[in-house]
Formats: structure tokens, C-alpha cells, sequence
């Protein structure tokens, strides 16, 4: 026991970089996966919209590890150094960009296109149609495949240990190295990613659950005259 | 180069189409369709399924594009062209675009109540986004509104909980909070179950009486022959007449209106 609670600093440090990690690339991966739904829903604006989807192919059809070694030990060679968790946020955050632009994309187009008629015919230009009206309808579409590569991104993170980022699983590397302990090291070090991922799990479907438009009910009448 | 705003007069019409015509690919869809309204009048536009009354009503707030013709309504230019040369579709520029659609509303046969908001929320979202009217005065507003259309006990109900009925006059409540000059209905009433049509008419009559101006494409016959001051015949992307209700449903002058009127009146 003894034992355990010696490795739990490095671990639970680790574990803080394996959520920042996660938080900035999850961030980077929905502004940047917004925007590129966005411009792939007009086919007809080829100027953006081709190299949007050049992009999202790109990235979807290589490895992510090779976009980890791409931002950390290749984009030196053109002069752009980055530290190694700033190329893991880079990497991690455009491979997730792309896969969560593809559900923003059905997400946006699987609201009825009633809602954007009705919405200009009020008036409402494009952006307030986006903002007030289209996206509170395609967030909550998005939302279970959203949460669920969140979850995985959370995991994937691990990867970033091969740049040498001491998140989790890297600092497990290191203690393991040090005592040779790998089995008690690694179990601990899943434990650590259960406590955090399964929460997060029952957490989403809560607000999936709390989102989901046919259970809002009337408010109660205010009683002020 | 289009003008965007012509000298409004009270005495040229509200809305004004002139020779418009539309295709969807080949298929012309309004050969060369004019129509005036003047303010306060509601017109009724008839016509067999297919005969462009969707596609023209919705010309005239911009949801649809036309390729020859002249549209204004209240004195905006919204679309002006020659006979179509270049093959493209006259697209509006963007302030006029905005400024008929803060003038003209648009009720829709499927309501497109957004379900996210409730029904208050529903009618205040365009005046507190668009008009910038403050959070308090446009749900003192909508209230008002809503309890016109008879949903005063309605009003914190999200759309699913509202039947047919209420959810299309509270579409209309919508349309009405941003103060229209017209309103164009589109079988506003085809969505719904026979027992509710009556409460939507009912509402659409009380605003004909206030002297909205309002194109209602309906096969309400009775509702045509009580409201309109207008009825439009159209088919196949034309005007084939157009009258008092008394002259359409009395006398038609054309065989194909009484065709038509035969088949509402006495459906298969
Ligand atoms: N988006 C579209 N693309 C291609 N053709 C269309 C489109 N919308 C309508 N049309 C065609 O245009 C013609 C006129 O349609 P429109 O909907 O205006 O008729 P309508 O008089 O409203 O008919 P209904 O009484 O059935 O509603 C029809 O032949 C229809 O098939
Ligand atoms: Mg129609």
C-alpha cells in the first residue's frame, strides 16, 4: 500500500496533464470542427469548401500517431518548433476537428429545413439563424456522438506519451522504468483512467438525458402578477 | 444596377409582382404571373396541386429566386430583371432580402415552431434578436399576442405540447410580433386534423377584420368565399382569373376554374 500512495504524486500530476491535454484539444477540435461544418455546407463556395474537405480526409486517412510525430518532430524541420504539449494539443486537436466536423455536418443538416425558412422569414440573418435556431437543435443531435469522442480523445491522449508529454500513461512509463512494478504501475494507472472516464460517461448520457426536447415540460406559472 | 427602395405611395400596391416567371431546371414553374395587392387587402390564391401557389407566395419574401420579373413590396425592389439573358436566377441583394422579411411573415403548412423555445419564447426570439426590443417589453408583447390568438394559458408550453391547432396560431403570433405589413399563409391548415382547422381560420379571420393585408393559399373554400376580398385562379404557373369570391364561385369565366372548384367542392 505504502507503495502505491509513493507513485500517486507523479500519477495524479500525470492525470492533470491527461485532462488539459484532453480539454484544449476537445476545444480546438469543436471551434475548429465548427467552422469546418460550416464551410462544408455550401458545396457551392469551392474555395473553402475544397480545402476543408482536403483536410478532413487527410486527417482522417492517416494514423494519429504519425500527426503526434507530424507536429513534434517534423514541423521543426520547418522551422516551427513546439513544445511537446502544445504539438499534442495541435495534433490531437486537428484529428479530433475533423472527425467532430462530420457530426456537426449531419448534426446541422438533420435539423428540418423548415427551421431555417422560418427563422429568415422572420428576419434572422444567417448568423442568428446559426446561432439561435439551428445550433440549440443540432447541438443536442451531436451531442452522444460529441460526448463519445470526447471520451475516446481523453484516451487517445495516452498517445501523446511517444512526443513525451508526461501525461498519465507516460508518467506510469517513468515509475515503471524506475521499480519494475509494471503490473501494479499500469493497473493503477487504468484505475486512474476509469475514475475519470466512466463519470464522464454517465455524465454525458445525464445531459443527454436532461437536454432531450420532448421531456421539457411548461414551467411552472410565477405566481408574481 | 437595382434600386433598393422606390418611392412607397400609399396609393401604389403593398406588393406588387410583375411578369414573373420561375423555372425549376427546365420545368417553368410561373410564366410571366403578375399579381398586385394593395394594403389591407386579403387576397385567396387557388389552383390545382402543382399550379406554382407555394413557389409564388414564397417568391415574395426571397425563400425562392425568380428569373425574369419584377418584384416590390412596400416599396423595396426585390428582385427587377429584363428577360432572363445570362440564365442565371436574379438573386436579391441582402438588405432588401432583410428588409421584406421584416416586412412580409410567412405561416407555414408544417408551422416550424422552433422546438427548443417555448411558445412565448417562440414569438419574442425575432423582435429581442432582430429588432433589439428589450427581454421584458417583448414578452409583455408576445403575452398580448398570444392571448389573442386565444393561448394566453399556453404561453411557457414548449411546442410538443401544444396540438396542431395551438402550434399554427402560435406560428402566427410569431409572424405578427415583428409587426408585418402582410402576411402570407401557405395551406396553413392542410397539417392539421379536421377538428382543429376551425380555431386557425378563426384567427386568420380576426386578422383579416384588422385589416392585415394577407395572400392565404387554402382549399377553404368557405373560408375564400367569406374572407377574401380577392380570389386568384391559378394554374400551371399562370393566372387564369381572378374576381370577387361572388364572381369566382358564382361565375367563373373559365372552364378550368369551375373544373377545379367542382373537385374541391365534390373531392374523387
Ligand atoms: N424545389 C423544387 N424543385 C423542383 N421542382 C419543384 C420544386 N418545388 C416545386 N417544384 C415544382 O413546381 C411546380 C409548382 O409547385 P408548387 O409547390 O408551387 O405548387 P402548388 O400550387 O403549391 O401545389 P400544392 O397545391 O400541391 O401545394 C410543381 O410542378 C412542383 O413539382
Ligand atoms: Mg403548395
Amino acid at each position: 500500500m505504502g507503495e502505491i500512495a509513493s507513485w500517486l504524486p507523479s500519477l495524479l500530476t500525470g492525470l492533470g496533464v491527461t485532462v488539459e491535454l484532453t480539454v484544449f484539444s476537445m476545444a480546438f477540435g469543436l471551434v475548429v470542427g465548427l467552422v469546418l461544418a460550416t464551410i462544408r455546407l455550401e458545396p457551392r463556395n469551392k474555395w473553402l469548401y475544397i480545402p476543408a474537405t482536403i483536410y478532413i480526409e487527410v486527417i482522417r486517412g492517416t494514423p494519429l500517431i504519425l500527426q503526434l510525430f507530424f507536429a513534434y518532430f517534423a514541423l521543426p524541420a520547418i522551422g516551427i518548433r513546439l513544445d511537446p504539449f502544445l504539438a499534442g494539443i495541435l495534433a490531437l486537436g486537428i484529428n479530433y476537428s475533423a472527425y467532430l466536423s462530420e457530426v456537426f455536418r449531419s448534426s446541422i443538416k438533420a435539423v428540418p429545413h423548415g427551421q431555417w425558412e422560418a427563422a429568415s422569414s422572420l428576419g434572422m440573418p444567417w448568423v442568428l439563424v446559426m446561432w439561435r435556431v439551428i445550433l440549440p437543435q443540432a447541438g443536442r443531435i451531436a451531442l452522444p456522438a460529441t460526448g463519445n469522442y470526447f471520451i475516446a480523445l481523453f484516451k487517445d491522449s495516452a498517445l501523446a506519451s511517444t512526443i513525451s508529454v508526461t501525461e498519465l500513461l507516460f508518467s506510469g512509463q517513468i515509475l515503471a522504468a524506475a521499480t519494475f512494478n509494471y503490473f501494479g504501475i499500469y493497473a493503477v494507472v487504468a484505475v486512474f483512467y476509469l475514475a475519470v472516464s466512466y463519470p464522464s460517461s454517465l455524465g454525458l448520457r445525464a445531459l443527454e438525458r436532461r437536454l432531450e426536447l420532448s421531456r421539457r415540460k411548461a414551467r411552472p406559472k410565477k405566481v408574481t402578477a | 444596377m437595382v434600386s433598393t427602395v422606390d418611392e412607397a405611395t400609399d396609393k401604389s400596391p403593398l406588393i406588387q409582382a410583375k411578369n414573373v416567371v420561375k423555372s425549376y431546371g427546365d420545368i417553368p414553374v410561373l410564366h410571366d404571373f403578375s399579381l398586385d395587392v394593395a394594403r389591407g387587402e386579403v387576397v385567396v390564391l387557388i389552383g390545382p396541386s402543382g399550379s406554382g401557389k407555394t413557389t409564388f407566395i414564397r417568391t415574395l419574401n426571397g425563400l425562392e429566386t425568380i428569373d425574369s420579373g419584377r418584384i416590390t413590396i412596400n416599396g423595396t425592389v426585390l428582385a427587377d430583371s429584363g428577360p432572363l439573358s445570362s440564365g442565371k436566377p436574379h438573386k436579391p441583394n441582402s438588405r432588401s432580402l432583410q428588409k421584406v422579411r421584416l416586412d412580409v411573415g410567412m405561416v407555414f403548412q408544417q408551422f416550424n415552431l422552433f422546438p427548443h423555445l417555448t411558445a412565448a419564447e417562440n414569438v419574442m426570439e425575432a423582435p429581442v434578436w432582430v429588432r433589439k426590443i428589450p427581454h421584458k417589453d417583448a414578452r409583455k408583447r408576445a403575452l398580448e399576442l398570444l392571448d389573442r390568438m386565444g393561448l394566453a394559458d399556453r404561453a411557457d408550453h414548449y411546442p410538443h405540447e401544444l396540438s396542431g391547432g395551438q402550434q399554427q396560431r402560435v406560428a402566427i403570433s410569431r409572424s405578427l410580433a415583428m409587426d408585418p405589413v402582410a402576411i402570407l399563409f401557405d395551406e396553413v391548415t392542410s397539417a392539421l386534423d379536421p377538428e382543429l382547422v376551425g380555431e386557425v381560420l378563426r384567427a386568420m379571420r380576426q386578422l383579416a377584420s384588422d385589416g392585415m393585408t394577407m395572400i392565404v393559399v387554402t382549399h377553404e373554400m368557405q373560408f375564400a368565399r367569406q374572407v377574401a376580398d380577392r380570389v386568384v385562379m391559378m394554374a400551371g404557373g399562370r393566372l387564369i382569373e381572378a374576381g370577387t369570391p361572388e364572381q369566382i364561385f358564382a361565375s367563373p369565366s373559365d372552364p378550368r376554374t369551375a373544373k377545379f372548384l367542382q373537385s374541391v367542392v365534390h373531392p374523387h
